[in-house]
């Protein structure tokens, strides 16, 4: 058995860094551009920082309008859908899991089915009835047609509700219990590693949403991913400035994923109470 | 489990707003597009009837070479997440030391906007400044390559996508049952063979659902391909979202773009179509 220890290393060493090598690589070659000096990387183009300079994120953001004022509206429209598609989420899949009807399982189908179909599809019909109502170039356009439904937020809670043993709940409702205390006080508390990836997944995508807040609202509120396009035909090959740009916009994510990360493992383990 | 039962009052009321919200910004919108599939209109002045006369566009050459850049762009990823992610997932079974450290960095390149990702990536690819240039140490333009250009969006596609398929592989992966690699081992097969023979055959309903995801992200590549090739060169990696987009937001033809967009839906409806079949005859 000793001899397979020392092959089981090197194999564990191999993976972590081909597979660091290739995540990490493009984005440190981002985070260092970011930091190197225009003049240093017009004359060398890739490498490291010498010195390490904070002038390209100090040139976007002297202009608030650049990013600031961008990423505000973003953080707004993110925590707005993240609240109110994990709300409406955690509801619908309760009645699909505890109370489901006749045609409840075509209407799940239904929710699914508009999660495949290509966004362009539902985008072009949404422009021209926003435009008509006069909403193109408001900030309500950006989440609005979004809040109510979010088909992955649905689909995720019904997976985890449904990994509850029913007697609990079952014993719950005999003891009189309404459903919004089995939801409250046993479903919720149970769940709570989905719900936080939801509410965090929800963020990300609005965070990183780009067709839509373009089209919709381009110009009065850009969103951040909008700016970060504008930056890029705006100082094309700037790349020192066009990077820090990235850079700021790539973070938030990132910082959400540490976040995510302690319980991205959870939902396997916590199956096996469920066996 | 519940039985089924008539809608009552509680379950009305809790699938009220995601109800309304996919019936008023899903539902609504179709029929409205299919509606536009009959109008002659430029956004500006009134919308004119025009019966049949934007059907025109699915048969000009424009629709089925988008059509063609997507399957080409859309396979090509599609088989590097999937190999990838499965030979991934297979050396994340083995519980090899940091394992967890993996998984985590599997899962940053799908965090992180296509749009900002298509942007680093045109960084990378910039003709004299960019990564590649450097490294091959002379002018590289794959931008301008009607054959690199396609590949080049593939690989940045498949850079975001593969870890996502390798973390739903490696859960699939733990669902089979110790006992049936026990068995094959005794039988004498290797630690590959078990992989092909045992593992990839069990997976198949997760290479569906990954496939399908596959569809839906080609049938929806835009973000990545505006900052990187913009479509160019001259329209070679026009995949059929941006085509919509040009024809709805840049030629002003909205009932031509409608026509697209149906068309490209029911194309990309038969080919979930066939995949899920594939998946339940395996499972």
């Amino acid at each position: 058995m000793r001899r397979r220890i020392l092959p089981r290393r090197l194999g564990s060493l191999a993976l972590l860094v081909i597979v660091g090598a290739v995540v990490l690589g493009p984005l440190s070659a981002m985070v260092t551009t970011a930091f190197t000096r225009p003049t240093q990387f017009a004359a060398q183009g890739i490498g490291l920082p010498a010195p390490w300079t904070s002038e390209n994120f100090a040139a976007l953001l002297s202009d608030p309008d650049v990013l600031i004022r961008p990423a505000l509206i973003t953080l707004a429209v993110a925590g707005i859908l993240a609240t109110v598609q994990t709300v409406t989420a955690v509801l619908a899949a309760y009645v699909f899991i505890r109370l489901p009807f006749r045609g409840s399982r075509v209407l799940l189908a239904l929710y699914v089915g508009s999660y495949l179909a290509p966004p362009v599809v539902t985008f072009l019909p949404l422009y021209v009835v926003f435009a008509r109502v006069g909403l193109i170039g408001t900030f309500w356009v950006l989440f609005v047609p979004f809040a109510l439904a979010s088909p992955y937020a649905i689909l995720l809670l019904v997976q985890s509700f449904r990994s509850i043993p029913s007697e609990i709940l079952d014993a719950a409702e005999l003891d009189g219990a309404s459903h919004g205390s089995v939801l409250r006080r046993i479903v919720l508390p149970l769940t709570l590693p989905t719900v936080g990836i939801v509410v965090l997944v929800s963020a990300v995508s609005a965070w990183n949403s780009y067709l839509w807040p373009r089209l919709a609202s381009g110009v009065a509120f850009p969103q951040i991913q909008v700016a970060i396009g504008a930056l890029q035909s705006q100082y094309d090959s700037n790349w020192t400035l066009v990077m820090a740009g990235t850079t700021l916009a790539v973070v938030p994510p990132l910082l959400a994923a540490a976040v995510i990360q302690r319980h991205l493992w959870r939902p396997a383990e916590s199956s096996a109470w469920t066996a | 489990m519940p039985r089924s039962r008539r809608l009552s009052g509680t379950a009305a009321l809790w699938l009220a707003p995601s109800g309304i919200g996919v019936a008023a910004f899903f539902l609504a919108p179709l029929l409205v597009l299919v509606w536009l599939t009959t109008q002659s209109w430029d956004l500006l002045t009134p919308p004119r009837w025009a019966g049949g006369a934007n059907l025109g566009a699915l048969g000009d050459g424009a629709f089925g070479h988008a059509l063609g850049m997507t399957a080409i762009i859309g396979a090509i990823a599609l088989v590097v997440q999937l190999g990838g992610g499965f030979l991934l997932a297979e050396l994340l079974m083995l519980r090899l030391a940091g394992t967890r450290l993996v998984g985590t960095l599997l899962l940053l390149p799908w965090l992180i906007a296509p749009l900002a990702v298509g942007v680093l990536a045109r960084w990378f690819a910039a003709p004299s400044d960019g990564v590649i240039a450097s490294a091959l140490g002379r002018r590289f333009d794959a931008v301008v390559d009607p054959v690199a250009a396609p590949v080049l969006i593939a690989a940045v596609v498949a850079w975001q996508g593969t870890g996502f398929a390798a973390l739903v592989y490696t859960a699939a992966l733990r669902a089979i049952p110790t006992d049936l690699h026990r068995m094959a081992q005794l039988d004498g097969l290797t630690r590959a063979g078990i992989s092909r023979r045992i593992d990839w055959p069990l997976v198949a309903p997760t290479t569906a659902f990954l496939g399908v995801i596959g569809v839906v992200q080609a049938f929806g590549l835009y973000d990545l391909i505006v900052p990187l090739t913009g479509g160019g060169p001259d329209g070679a990696t026009e995949t059929v979202a941006v085509l919509v987009v040009r024809n709805a937001w840049e030629f002003f033809d909205v009932g031509r773009a409608s026509v697209l967009a149906v068309g490209s839906v029911a194309v990309e409806a038969v080919l979930i179509a066939v995949i899920v079949l594939w998946g339940r005859r395996r499972s």
